[in-house]
């Protein structure tokens, strides 16, 4: 067995029994909150796709998330009473996110613009979309039975706006022929099918970028961020380069937004704005720029983080008998947290990327290499074995929490 | 006599009001060019107008008979033209081999590139080093590296921007076996500042000054000309000649 095959088994089996595990292992609620995480990372994927490794900061992928998010509901919420699936509405989407991909990109690598330039237009784009799906909340912005909605997100309409019968955007569903009646990828107390859609995609993109920069496009995507120049008078057209792997980041965010469309079963405006595009970029940033595994950590971290800062309550009661400046500390800390997660969350941000420039993830990996023998012994063990009580003390029944 | 391999006429270069450039310049199949001037002479300009990376005001340049005034970069490495750029330009986090196999790749293939850039590690000695990344090498071996990907690819023309800047003695003895050695495949043109390295390639100078060529001719007639002397080899400057 080879070092790096070895490490690479390890760390696989690591991430995907306790994945696979959860829906039994925890109570809908973890495998709902993953699945979104993970939508989360597939887009932060999309990212390290083009940025990490192309080297083009693309500010604004959240811009053909979006799409794909709307493409997907405007097109699901039309054709899911009429045809029990969203087949369509998956192509249709994720042909959306792509063809707007391969617009914006060839504009700006055919155009000449320099890649400085690609954060700020990208930016723009996600913006100018936030403005317009804003300002879609009139009865002009209909289609079918989809209504826009403005600030208040898609949703579906009977007859007219005033009809009660609304409905939301439908979930990931397949009716194949041969199968009795349409299958519904949903996570709740009887299903995770939802879970594992999303897991199933996650995995997919991830072999799919891993596959992408070992052929030729992406080793030039490496050397265009090293040195365009220098590979561009190796005879490589580095512009087409750019357009490809601009055009498929693009779909893949794209996807990711109709994965997030169908799991929430909505979507509004913010998923264009400002705060969800920095945020891609943190995920990016804190897991780890040239690491495709990157993306999804750093979602999980920002994701438990910021509920779990929601939930946290320093010094909720403070002694009496401390001294008045502790216990203006005391009181100070409390309401920092209390009233700014964001502003904890962004201290911890800052922290951690200036102390780890390359992210959390390289170094987890390097850390799993260097005790290689203890994870395979103990560590893959003591995973395995948590979640089996876990699974038998749900099942049963008698979990402590 | 075949046609020559490049063929350059009334090239122009104009930054504002200064005229950077204006050169005809003709070079042969199979020779091997110097080509010296003092700082600021037009060399590098003019080496990023023939390749591409520079759009000339005026003036054409044919290259194996067709005419790629203002063509893309990637268009004319193609037809057979590579350079090594006067800062080292290779790609710092990928492996020297990674390198050498993305620019042989683009002629060749995957496989077969990947046999032709571990050839190309032997010719220019870096097979011990094969599998660092590049930005841990040298700076003479970041030369070597970047010589070994403009050549890896088997152009016809090969330019060399200051291929031994910075480079100790036994290094540059070493670029110039290496030179000649790719000479015999191509035809080379070599902007060089250090007069020992040459005159041990000992190819025919073509002296550029304020953007026009001021002399051109062999090692020795070059270092006759009286007008030569007073601009560039004697008149104190730090190029220090070495006898």
């Amino acid at each position: 067995m080879n070092r790096v095959g070895s490490t690479e088994t390890l760390a696989a089996l690591l991430l995907l029994l306790p994945l696979l595990a959860v829906p039994w292992a925890f109570k809908p609620y973890t495998a709902n909150v993953l699945a979104v995480y993970m939508i989360y990372g597939i887009l932060a994927l999309s990212l390290t796709l083009i940025w990490g490794y192309a080297g083009i900061m693309s500010f604004g992928q959240t811009a053909f998330f979006g799409i794909g998010a709307y493409a997907y509901g405007a097109i699901g919420l039309n054709l899911i009473n009429r045809t029990q699936q969203t087949h369509a509405a998956l192509l249709g989407g994720l042909a959306a996110a792509t063809l707007l991909a391969a617009i914006v990109g060839y504009f700006m690598f055919y155009g000449r613009i320099s890649d400085v330039y690609a954060s700020i237009i990208t930016l723009a784009l996600t913006l100018v979309l936030f403005a317009f799906a804003v300002s879609t909340g009139g009865d002009e912005w209909v289609i079918g039975v989809a209504r826009f909605g403005g600030f208040n997100g898609m949703f579906g309409q009977g007859e007219s706006s005033q009809n009660i019968a609304n409905f939301q955007i439908p979930p990931v569903t397949v009716w194949l022929p041969g199968m009795a009646q349409p299958f519904e990828f949903k996570i709740n107390r009887e299903s995770a099918a939802g879970y594992f859609l999303v897991l199933g995609a996650s995995v997919l993109m991830y072999l799919l970028v891993r596959w992408l920069l070992r052929i030729r496009l992406g080793r030039v995507a490496v050397g265009i961020r090293e040195n365009e120049a220098r590979v561009a008078s190796l005879g490589y057209d580095t512009r087409f380069y750019k357009f490809a792997l601009f055009t498929i980041a693009g779909a893949i965010a794209g996807l990711a937004g109709m994965l997030f469309a169908a799991w929430g079963r909505f979507v509004n405006p913010d998923r264009f704005g400002l705060g969800f595009a920095s945020s891609t970029v943190v995920y990016v940033l804190l897991g780890g720029r040239t690491s495709l595994l990157g993306g999804f950590v750093g979602a999980v971290i920002i994701g438990y983080l910021t509920s779990y800062l929601a939930e946290f309550v320093p010094f909720a009661t403070i002694p009496g008998d401390v001294t008045p400046w502790v216990k203006f500390l005391m009181e100070t800390s409390r309401r920092v947290v209390r009233e700014a997660p964001l502003l904890v969350q962004g201290a911890v941000l800052v922290g951690i990327v200036l102390a780890l420039e390359g992210g959390v993830t390289p170094p987890l990996s390097r850390l799993l290499t260097r005790y290689r023998r203890w994870a395979w012994w103990v560590l893959l063990p003591a995973v395995v074995f948590y979640f089996a009580q876990r699974v038998v003390c749900l099942q049963a029944d008698v979990c402590l929490f | 006599m075949a046609e020559p391999i490049l063929e350059v006429t009334a090239l122009t270069k104009h930054f504002g009001g200064l005229r950077a450039v204006h050169l005809d310049l003709t070079v042969d199949v199979g020779e091997l060019r110097c080509l010296i001037g003092p700082n600021g002479a037009g060399k590098s300009t003019f080496f990023r107008m023939l390749t591409g990376s520079m759009r000339p005001s005026a003036g054409t340049v044919r290259f194996r008979g067709r005419d790629i005034t203002g063509w893309d970069a990637f268009r004319v490495a193609r037809l057979g033209m590579s350079i090594k750029f006067q800062v080292a330009s290779v790609l710092e986090e990928l492996s020297v081999r990674d390198n050498l196999h993305l620019a042989a790749e683009f002629r060749f293939g995957n496989r077969e590139g990947r046999r032709r850039a571990a050839e190309m590690l032997e010719v220019v000695g870096l097979t011990e080093r094969a599998d660092h990344p590049a930005t841990w090498l040298s700076h003479g071996e970041k030369q070597w590296l970047e010589i070994g990907m403009a050549s890896v690819g088997e152009p016809a023309l090969i330019l060399l921007d200051e291929p031994t800047a910075g480079m100790t003695a036994d290094e540059m003895k070493k670029t110039v076996r290496l030179l000649k050695r790719l000479n015999e495949a191509a035809t080379v043109i070599v902007v060089e500042h250090d007069m020992n390295f040459i005159r041990m390639i000992a190819g025919r100078v073509t002296v550029m000054h304020q953007g026009e060529v001021f002399a051109e001719g062999s090692m020795e007639e070059i270092e006759r000309h009286e007008g030569v002397r007073d601009i560039y080899l004697g008149k104190g400057s730090h190029y220090v000649v070495r006898r």
